[in-house]
């Protein structure tokens, strides 16, 4: 029985798995970065749609996502799961990408929305008067604006979605959290050291995260401008 | 002004809309055990894992190990099919099986009537019976251990929680305390919060070297189960008859009662392939 399950205490454990863990805090990586894209290109087209679509569209678009936002993560990764795979064939992280994403960009629409709105009427009166048209409009003047105010609470979001990644270990993605429990599981015990461990690890991705995006905001900022959310 | 807002804009959703790229260079832990033959299909099987559960399977180092992984490896490089172990916990592994996102399930699966509805078995290779546990020095033995108000600590959603509540339906006076992992009750039990714990033989002995616990006695009628591995219902790529072949084949060259002595121990001897007996599972 020795051979079965030998246990190791203190820091004899990181050193051996630290490749696994290691592995498993890339993986949530991946995870994070894939679905954040995903949700921010949903998420920004759900916000064109609900601010400038007409009756129908923006309807369609407040539906969807307060259908996203109102399944819990773990649900939504299940019918991705169970769902969608029996159409195309696709791997867990794949998996987790889409529904992750799909949940994520019902909160970056809305975050874009009020972005938008905010620069939305000033703004494009002014633009409109000198005779730009809609669509130069949008694109030169209203979205750079909202994108700089937009910043802020997106630094919550990223830091929320990280968080997230951690469910998709219910289809099999083999990542950071998962891995640590493993690792309790077979050496019975450690839980403080590995739990301290992958707490280091989220911390630290989430850290550098955040300073990124405060470096962002800060070239980005215009004098005069309120700067939301952020340090002063 | 605006130009280089929009071009370090440019720039930034380029990269995050480019990152995906690598994602898709996996990410999930696949171990492929090349067969010598590959089947007429080509068809690369999904064997689910529940790597949760030492000594029957777990994930130490990168890598699956444990008797059923050892097992249905040796089985996989003898028949020569082509496999990827996938690590589910068990709560989604049984639907997934169910649905064939995976195509066999591995990780001490209890043969029991309401499973035999939804999915198929090999051959058990081994009978499990139930231990109960209590704290070191505590004055319980089995009997007092089982009644008077006693907490018993058990797996949720497993065999053992239902065996506590079966328990209860009988009149049995105890508390059944349901507990989302062993190490979670193992805790408790230390702690003197519950006085008993309901456990399964292979996993108690391990935990007997690791937690100041001792053996109160062992369940011989009522919880005494045939551990298998479960296929899809209908069985679409026999994979029965290939995993009892394989187990028999592991029987009779002496490989399994090697393995069996290598990670489990010589505490408990290996049974082999165990007939199926299909008309006594569900009475």
């Amino acid at each position: 029985m020795e051979n079965c399950c030998s246990y190791y205490y203190n820091m004899d454990i990181l050193i051996k798995e630290y490749k696994s863990l290691l592995t498993g805090a890339l993986i949530v990586l991946e995870v994070a970065t894939g679905h954040l894209t995903l949700g921010f290109v949903i998420g920004l087209l759900l916000a064109a749609m609900q601010v400038y679509g007409n009756r129908f569209i923006s309807f369609t678009a407040i539906t969807i996502q307060k259908v996203l936002r109102g399944i819990p993560a773990l649900v939504l990764l299940m019918l991705v799961y169970f769902g969608l795979t029996s159409l195309i064939d696709m791997s867990p992280v794949v998996v987790a990408i889409i529904a992750l994403g799909l949940r994520s960009s019902a909160y970056q629409s809305q975050v874009f929305r009020g972005g938008i709105q905010a620069i939305e009427s000033g703004q494009r009166e002014a633009a409109l008067s000198i005779g730009m048209s809609r669509l130069m409009t949008i694109r030169l003047i209203i979205f750079p604006q909202a994108l700089r105010l937009v910043i802020g609470p997106w630094t919550n979001i990223f830091t929320m979605e990280v968080k997230d990644v951690s469910l998709a270990y219910s289809i099999g993605v083999l990542e950071l959290l998962r891995r640590g429990r493993f690792i309790i599981r077979y050496t019975h015990g450690n839980a403080m050291l590995i739990y301290c461990t992958v707490a280091v690890f989220y911390f630290i991705i989430v850290r550098i995260g955040n300073t990124l995006l405060y470096r962002l905001e800060d070239k980005l900022l215009i004098p005069g401008f309120e700067r939301r959310g952020g340090k002063k | 002004m605006i130009k280089r807002i929009l071009s370090l804009l440019l720039v930034v959703t380029t990269f995050l809309i480019i990152s995906p790229i690598f994602v898709f260079s996996g990410g999930e832990e696949e171990e492929k055990v090349p067969g010598a033959v590959v089947t007429p299909k080509g068809k690369v099987f999904k064997f689910g894992i529940d790597a949760d559960y030492p000594p029957w399977s777990w994930y130490e180092e990168g890598e699956f190990h444990g008797m059923d992984v050892e097992v249905l490896k040796a089985i996989i490089e003898h028949s020569g099919i082509e496999v990827e172990f996938v690590a589910l916990p068990w709560e989604t592994a049984v639907p997934a099986l169910g649905a064939g996102k995976i195509d066999l399930l591995a990780g001490a699966m209890y043969l029991t009537c309401e499973r035999e509805k939804v999915i198929d078995f090999t051959r058990p290779y081994f009978r499990e019976h139930g231990f109960v546990i209590v704290k070191k020095g505590s004055e319980h033995n089995i009997a007092t251990a089982l009644s008077g108000g006693s907490r018993v600590a058990g797996m949720a959603g497993g065999t053992q929680y239902e065996w506590l509540q079966s328990l209860i339906e009988q009149n049995v006076d105890i508390i059944a305390v349901p507990y989302e992992t062993d190490e979670l009750a193992l805790k408790d039990l230390e702690a003197g919060r519950v006085d008993a714990m309901v456990s399964d033989e292979t996993v108690a002995y391990d935990y007997l070297k690791q937690y100041n616990i001792e053996v109160a006695g062992k369940i011989y009628k009522g919880y005494s189960f045939e551990v298998v591995y479960g296929v899809k219902k209908g069985d679409p790529d026999n994979l029965i008859s290939l995993i009892n072949d394989g187990l028999k084949w592991l029987w009779e060259t002496g490989k399994f009662q090697a393995l069996w002595y290598e990670i489990i121990g010589s505490e408990m001897q290996p049974l082999g392939p165990l007939p199926l007996e299909r008309e006594t599972i569900c009475e």
